[in-house]
Protein backbone atom coordinates (compact mmCIF):
# COMPACT_ATOMS: atom_id res chain seq x y z
CA UNK A 1 0.00 0.00 0.00
CA UNK A 2 1.28 3.40 1.28
CA UNK A 3 4.02 1.81 3.63
CA UNK A 4 7.01 3.10 1.96
CA UNK A 5 5.68 6.83 2.47
CA UNK A 6 4.63 6.37 5.75
CA UNK A 7 8.24 5.13 6.46
CA UNK A 8 10.11 7.97 4.64
CA UNK A 9 7.31 10.19 7.42
CA UNK A 10 8.70 8.38 10.00
CA UNK A 11 12.47 8.68 8.55
CA UNK A 12 12.40 12.34 8.24
CA UNK A 13 10.08 13.07 11.58
CA UNK A 14 13.15 10.99 13.75
CA UNK A 15 15.39 12.88 11.89
CA UNK A 16 14.11 16.17 13.09
CA UNK A 17 13.97 15.29 16.64
CA UNK A 18 17.74 13.54 17.07
CA UNK A 19 19.51 16.57 15.25
CA UNK A 20 22.43 15.09 14.51
CA UNK A 21 22.93 14.01 18.12
CA UNK A 22 24.12 10.82 17.03
CA UNK A 23 22.96 7.08 15.34
CA UNK A 24 19.44 6.01 16.14
CA UNK A 25 19.48 1.91 17.36
CA UNK A 26 15.46 1.89 17.96
CA UNK A 27 12.36 3.26 16.68
CA UNK A 28 9.85 2.68 18.04
CA UNK A 29 6.15 3.61 16.61
CA UNK A 30 2.41 2.61 17.53
CA UNK A 31 0.01 1.56 14.67
CA UNK A 32 -3.42 2.48 14.68
CA UNK A 33 -5.84 -0.62 13.97
CA UNK A 34 -7.88 1.27 11.44
CA UNK A 35 -5.08 2.43 9.10
CA UNK A 36 -4.53 -0.48 7.22
CA UNK A 37 -1.09 -0.35 7.68
CA UNK A 38 0.81 -3.84 7.20
CA UNK A 39 3.73 -3.93 10.19
CA UNK A 40 5.97 -6.19 8.23
CA UNK A 41 5.57 -4.19 5.07
CA UNK A 42 6.46 -1.32 6.90
CA UNK A 43 9.40 -2.70 8.36
CA UNK A 44 10.28 -3.63 5.44
CA UNK A 45 9.88 -0.02 3.79
CA UNK A 46 11.84 1.43 6.92
CA UNK A 47 14.84 -0.53 6.30
CA UNK A 48 14.96 0.81 2.81
CA UNK A 49 13.71 4.50 3.94
CA UNK A 50 16.90 4.40 6.49
CA UNK A 51 19.65 3.59 4.24
CA UNK A 52 22.07 6.32 4.02
CA UNK A 53 20.64 8.10 7.24
CA UNK A 54 21.68 8.02 10.80
CA UNK A 55 18.31 5.85 11.24
CA UNK A 56 20.27 2.93 8.94
CA UNK A 57 20.49 -0.50 10.68
CA UNK A 58 17.70 1.05 13.20
CA UNK A 59 15.22 -1.78 14.56
CA UNK A 60 12.10 -0.62 14.12
CA UNK A 61 9.44 -1.78 17.05
CA UNK A 62 6.19 -1.90 16.07
CA UNK A 63 3.18 -1.89 18.80
CA UNK A 64 -0.97 -2.00 18.04
CA UNK A 65 -3.30 0.74 18.94
CA UNK A 66 -6.73 -1.08 19.24
CA UNK A 67 -9.45 0.55 17.60
CA UNK A 68 -12.63 2.20 19.95
CA UNK A 69 -15.32 3.35 18.59
CA UNK A 70 -18.61 5.07 20.62
CA UNK A 71 -21.60 5.26 19.51
CA UNK A 72 -23.11 8.93 18.66
CA UNK A 73 -26.17 8.56 19.90
CA UNK A 74 -26.48 6.18 23.18
CA UNK A 75 -22.47 6.71 24.17
CA UNK A 76 -22.00 2.77 23.78
CA UNK A 77 -18.15 1.91 23.41
CA UNK A 78 -17.67 -1.07 20.80
CA UNK A 79 -15.58 -2.01 17.95
CA UNK A 80 -17.93 -2.19 15.22
CA UNK A 81 -18.83 0.82 13.38
CA UNK A 82 -22.12 0.95 13.68
CA UNK A 83 -24.08 0.72 17.37
CA UNK A 84 -25.59 -2.79 17.96
CA UNK A 85 -27.68 -0.80 20.69
CA UNK A 86 -29.00 1.56 18.82
CA UNK A 87 -27.94 1.57 15.22
CA UNK A 88 -25.89 5.15 14.91
CA UNK A 89 -22.97 5.59 13.56
CA UNK A 90 -19.97 5.23 15.68
CA UNK A 91 -17.33 8.31 16.28
CA UNK A 92 -13.78 6.81 16.62
CA UNK A 93 -11.83 7.46 19.70
CA UNK A 94 -8.67 5.55 18.98
CA UNK A 95 -7.14 3.56 16.12
CA UNK A 96 -6.19 6.22 13.43
CA UNK A 97 -3.01 6.81 14.85
CA UNK A 98 0.26 6.49 13.54
CA UNK A 99 2.63 7.32 16.09
CA UNK A 100 5.84 7.99 16.79
CA UNK A 101 6.37 7.42 20.16
CA UNK A 102 10.46 7.23 21.26
CA UNK A 103 13.80 6.78 20.11
CA UNK A 104 17.14 5.08 21.00
CA UNK A 105 20.17 6.28 20.10
CA UNK A 106 23.64 6.23 20.55
CA UNK A 107 25.57 9.56 21.07
CA UNK A 108 28.64 11.01 19.50
CA UNK A 109 29.83 10.48 16.04
CA UNK A 110 27.98 6.79 15.55
CA UNK A 111 31.42 5.00 15.56
CA UNK A 112 30.03 2.59 18.08
CA UNK A 113 32.18 -0.32 18.33
CA UNK A 114 31.60 -2.94 20.98
CA UNK A 115 28.86 -1.06 22.53
CA UNK A 116 28.28 -3.94 24.64
CA UNK A 117 24.91 -5.24 23.32
CA UNK B 1 32.43 5.36 25.56
CA UNK B 2 29.05 6.40 23.70
CA UNK B 3 26.23 7.15 25.52
CA UNK B 4 22.82 5.40 24.89
CA UNK B 5 19.90 7.93 25.14
CA UNK B 6 16.30 7.92 24.54
CA UNK B 7 14.12 10.54 23.19
CA UNK B 8 10.34 10.51 23.93
CA UNK B 9 8.82 11.87 20.77
CA UNK B 10 5.11 10.94 21.15
CA UNK B 11 4.03 12.59 17.50
CA UNK B 12 1.14 11.45 15.13
CA UNK B 13 2.34 11.39 11.95
CA UNK B 14 -0.79 11.61 10.39
CA UNK B 15 -2.03 14.76 12.37
CA UNK B 16 0.63 16.79 10.24
CA UNK B 17 -2.12 15.32 6.85
CA UNK B 18 -4.76 16.68 9.03
CA UNK B 19 -3.88 20.06 9.88
CA UNK B 20 -2.55 20.49 6.30
CA UNK B 21 -6.04 19.70 5.31
CA UNK B 22 -7.72 22.01 7.72
CA UNK B 23 -4.96 24.79 6.55
CA UNK B 24 -6.35 24.04 2.95
CA UNK B 25 -10.30 24.27 4.10
CA UNK B 26 -9.58 27.82 5.52
CA UNK B 27 -8.23 28.96 2.51
CA UNK B 28 -11.10 27.48 0.36
CA UNK B 29 -13.72 28.88 3.00
CA UNK B 30 -12.04 32.71 2.85
CA UNK B 31 -12.72 33.02 -0.89
CA UNK B 32 -16.01 31.30 -0.56
CA UNK B 33 -14.98 27.96 -3.05
CA UNK B 34 -16.64 24.90 -1.92
CA UNK B 35 -14.25 21.54 -2.74
CA UNK B 36 -16.07 18.14 -3.49
CA UNK B 37 -13.51 15.39 -3.29
CA UNK B 38 -14.73 12.37 -5.37
CA UNK B 39 -12.79 9.21 -4.64
CA UNK B 40 -14.20 5.42 -6.18
CA UNK B 41 -12.07 2.60 -7.81
CA UNK B 42 -10.37 2.39 -11.43
CA UNK B 43 -13.33 3.00 -14.02
CA UNK B 44 -16.20 3.53 -11.53
CA UNK B 45 -17.13 6.75 -13.03
CA UNK B 46 -15.55 9.83 -11.12
CA UNK B 47 -14.12 11.86 -14.57
CA UNK B 48 -17.22 11.14 -16.23
CA UNK B 49 -19.68 12.46 -13.42
CA UNK B 50 -17.34 15.68 -12.68
CA UNK B 51 -17.43 16.36 -16.37
CA UNK B 52 -21.14 15.91 -16.62
CA UNK B 53 -21.41 18.55 -13.86
CA UNK B 54 -19.35 20.87 -15.20
CA UNK B 55 -21.31 21.14 -18.11
CA UNK B 56 -24.69 21.19 -16.58
CA UNK B 57 -23.97 23.50 -13.61
CA UNK B 58 -22.94 26.71 -15.85
CA UNK B 59 -24.43 29.31 -12.96
CA UNK B 60 -21.50 28.05 -11.12
CA UNK B 61 -17.86 28.78 -11.76
CA UNK B 62 -15.74 26.00 -11.56
CA UNK B 63 -12.52 23.82 -11.83
CA UNK B 64 -10.75 20.72 -11.00
CA UNK B 65 -7.84 19.00 -9.66
CA UNK B 66 -7.14 15.68 -11.33
CA UNK B 67 -4.85 13.42 -8.73
CA UNK B 68 -3.97 10.12 -10.86
CA UNK B 69 -0.58 8.39 -12.36
CA UNK B 70 -0.93 9.82 -15.28
CA UNK B 71 -2.82 13.03 -14.67
CA UNK B 72 -2.98 14.58 -17.97
CA UNK B 73 -5.34 11.87 -18.99
CA UNK B 74 -8.43 12.80 -17.19
CA UNK B 75 -6.74 16.60 -16.33
CA UNK B 76 -7.44 17.16 -20.84
CA UNK B 77 -10.87 15.94 -20.53
CA UNK B 78 -11.70 18.76 -17.74
CA UNK B 79 -9.52 21.68 -19.80
CA UNK B 80 -11.65 20.83 -22.72
CA UNK B 81 -14.48 21.75 -21.14
CA UNK B 82 -12.80 25.36 -20.67
CA UNK B 83 -12.49 24.64 -16.99
CA UNK B 84 -9.31 25.63 -14.90
CA UNK B 85 -7.53 22.49 -13.91
CA UNK B 86 -4.24 21.57 -12.03
CA UNK B 87 -2.94 17.89 -12.96
CA UNK B 88 -1.86 16.38 -9.54
CA UNK B 89 0.83 13.00 -10.62
CA UNK B 90 0.76 10.67 -7.84
CA UNK B 91 2.54 8.29 -9.55
CA UNK B 92 3.18 5.24 -7.38
CA UNK B 93 1.42 6.66 -4.34
CA UNK B 94 -1.87 5.16 -4.46
CA UNK B 95 -3.70 8.44 -3.00
CA UNK B 96 -3.88 12.14 -2.61
CA UNK B 97 -2.70 14.17 0.04
CA UNK B 98 -3.62 17.57 1.81
CA UNK B 99 0.70 18.56 0.91
CA UNK B 100 -0.18 17.67 -2.38
CA UNK B 101 -3.83 19.42 -2.76
CA UNK B 102 -2.46 22.29 -1.29
CA UNK B 103 0.12 23.03 -4.07
CA UNK B 104 -2.87 22.53 -6.68
CA UNK B 105 -4.78 25.32 -4.80
CA UNK B 106 -2.14 27.80 -4.56
CA UNK B 107 -2.19 27.44 -8.79
CA UNK B 108 -5.55 28.39 -8.86
CA UNK B 109 -7.69 31.83 -9.02
CA UNK B 110 -9.75 31.25 -5.69
CA UNK B 111 -11.58 34.63 -5.64
CA UNK B 112 -13.10 33.97 -9.17
CA UNK B 113 -14.36 30.45 -8.28
CA UNK B 114 -17.16 29.27 -6.68
CA UNK B 115 -16.50 24.95 -6.75
CA UNK B 116 -13.41 22.64 -7.01
CA UNK B 117 -13.52 18.94 -7.72
CA UNK B 118 -11.23 17.35 -6.43
CA UNK B 119 -10.49 13.74 -8.38
CA UNK B 120 -8.73 11.42 -6.21
CA UNK B 121 -6.51 8.76 -7.61
CA UNK B 122 -8.65 5.34 -8.73
CA UNK B 123 -8.58 3.53 -5.27
CA UNK B 124 -10.97 2.66 -2.35
CA UNK B 125 -8.76 1.70 0.37
CA UNK B 126 -5.75 4.52 1.21
CA UNK B 127 -7.84 7.59 0.19
CA UNK B 128 -9.43 6.55 3.40
CA UNK B 129 -6.99 7.47 5.68
CA UNK B 130 -6.30 10.90 3.77
CA UNK B 131 -8.60 13.96 4.32
CA UNK B 132 -7.69 16.86 1.44
CA UNK B 133 -9.67 20.02 3.59
CA UNK B 134 -12.99 19.45 0.57
CA UNK B 135 -16.37 20.22 2.30
CA UNK B 136 -18.11 17.24 0.70
CA UNK B 137 -16.13 13.54 0.21
CA UNK B 138 -18.45 11.65 -2.64
CA UNK B 139 -17.36 8.11 -3.75
CA UNK B 140 -18.39 6.69 -6.84
CA UNK B 141 -18.76 3.05 -7.11
CA UNK B 142 -20.15 1.49 -10.33
CA UNK B 143 -21.88 -1.97 -10.01
CA UNK B 144 -19.73 -3.93 -12.47
CA UNK B 145 -17.00 -3.89 -9.21
CA UNK B 146 -18.97 -6.46 -7.88
CA UNK B 147 -22.38 -5.81 -5.24
CA UNK B 148 -20.58 -7.02 -2.32
CA UNK B 149 -17.78 -3.98 -3.00
CA UNK B 150 -19.37 -1.32 -0.75
CA UNK B 151 -19.24 -3.99 2.52
CA UNK B 152 -15.67 -4.75 1.55
CA UNK B 153 -14.66 -1.02 1.77
CA UNK B 154 -16.69 0.27 5.03
CA UNK B 155 -13.29 3.04 5.69
CA UNK B 156 -13.65 5.30 2.79
CA UNK B 157 -18.26 5.22 2.75
CA UNK B 158 -17.47 5.95 6.08
CA UNK B 159 -15.65 9.45 5.92
CA UNK B 160 -18.03 9.88 2.96
CA UNK B 161 -20.92 12.24 2.82
CA UNK B 162 -22.21 11.27 -0.52
CA UNK B 163 -22.27 7.41 -2.22
CA UNK B 164 -23.28 7.77 -5.79
CA UNK B 165 -23.75 3.94 -7.61
CA UNK B 166 -22.93 4.18 -10.80
CA UNK B 167 -23.77 1.99 -14.46
CA UNK B 168 -27.07 0.79 -12.79
CA UNK B 169 -28.34 0.25 -16.59
CA UNK B 170 -26.19 -2.63 -16.71
CA UNK B 171 -26.55 -3.97 -13.25
CA UNK B 172 -28.68 -7.08 -15.03
CA UNK B 173 -25.61 -7.56 -17.04
CA UNK B 174 -23.28 -7.98 -14.25
CA UNK B 175 -25.75 -9.95 -11.86
CA UNK B 176 -25.56 -6.95 -8.96
CA UNK B 177 -28.06 -5.87 -7.00
CA UNK B 178 -28.20 -1.72 -7.04
CA UNK B 179 -30.47 -1.96 -3.76
CA UNK B 180 -28.18 -4.68 -1.39
CA UNK B 181 -24.84 -2.01 -2.04
CA UNK B 182 -27.52 1.14 -0.82
CA UNK B 183 -28.03 -0.92 2.09
CA UNK B 184 -24.69 -2.06 2.88
CA UNK B 185 -23.71 1.92 2.46
CA UNK B 186 -26.65 3.12 4.52
CA UNK B 187 -25.23 0.15 7.20
CA UNK B 188 -22.12 1.60 7.42
CA UNK B 189 -22.71 5.18 7.69
CA UNK B 190 -26.27 6.08 8.78
CA UNK B 191 -26.00 9.84 7.80
CA UNK B 192 -24.73 9.04 4.26
CA UNK B 193 -26.53 10.18 0.65
CA UNK B 194 -26.75 7.44 -1.52
CA UNK B 195 -28.02 7.99 -4.78
CA UNK B 196 -27.80 5.18 -8.23
CA UNK B 197 -27.71 6.90 -11.19
CA UNK B 198 -26.30 5.90 -15.01
CA UNK B 199 -23.63 8.45 -16.18
CA UNK B 200 -24.07 7.08 -19.64
CA UNK B 201 -27.92 7.35 -19.81
CA UNK B 202 -28.33 10.06 -17.50
CA UNK B 203 -30.90 8.12 -15.34
CA UNK B 204 -30.94 10.15 -11.96
CA UNK B 205 -28.29 13.15 -12.83
CA UNK B 206 -30.34 15.05 -11.58
CA UNK B 207 -29.69 13.71 -7.88
CA UNK B 208 -25.80 14.21 -8.21
CA UNK B 209 -26.31 17.73 -9.57
CA UNK B 210 -28.44 18.69 -6.64
CA UNK B 211 -26.52 16.94 -4.39
CA UNK B 212 -22.98 19.28 -5.46
CA UNK B 213 -25.94 22.97 -5.77
CA UNK B 214 -27.31 21.79 -2.25
CA UNK B 215 -23.26 22.08 -1.01
CA UNK B 216 -22.30 25.20 -2.32
CA UNK B 217 -25.84 27.01 -1.36
CA UNK B 218 -25.72 25.89 2.11
CA UNK B 219 -22.64 27.35 2.90
CA UNK B 220 -23.81 30.62 1.18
Amino acid sequence: MHELSVAQGIVSAALSHIKGRGKVREVHVAIGELTHINAEQLAFAFEIASRGTPLEGAMLETRVIEARLRCISCGREGKSFTCEECGSAMEVLAGEELLLERLKLVEGDGDAQGSGD
Amino acid sequence: MHKVAEIEVQEDLLAANRELAQRNRELLDESSVVAIEVSGAIGSGKTTLIELAAKELKDYRIAAIAGDVVASLDAGRFAKLGIPTVPLNTGKECHLDAHLVSHAIEKLPLDELDIIFIENVGNLICPADFELGAHARVVVVSVTEGDDTIAKHPAVFRKAQLAVINKVDIAAYVDADPERMAEDARKINPSLEVIQVSAKTGHNLQSWFNFIVKAVESRR
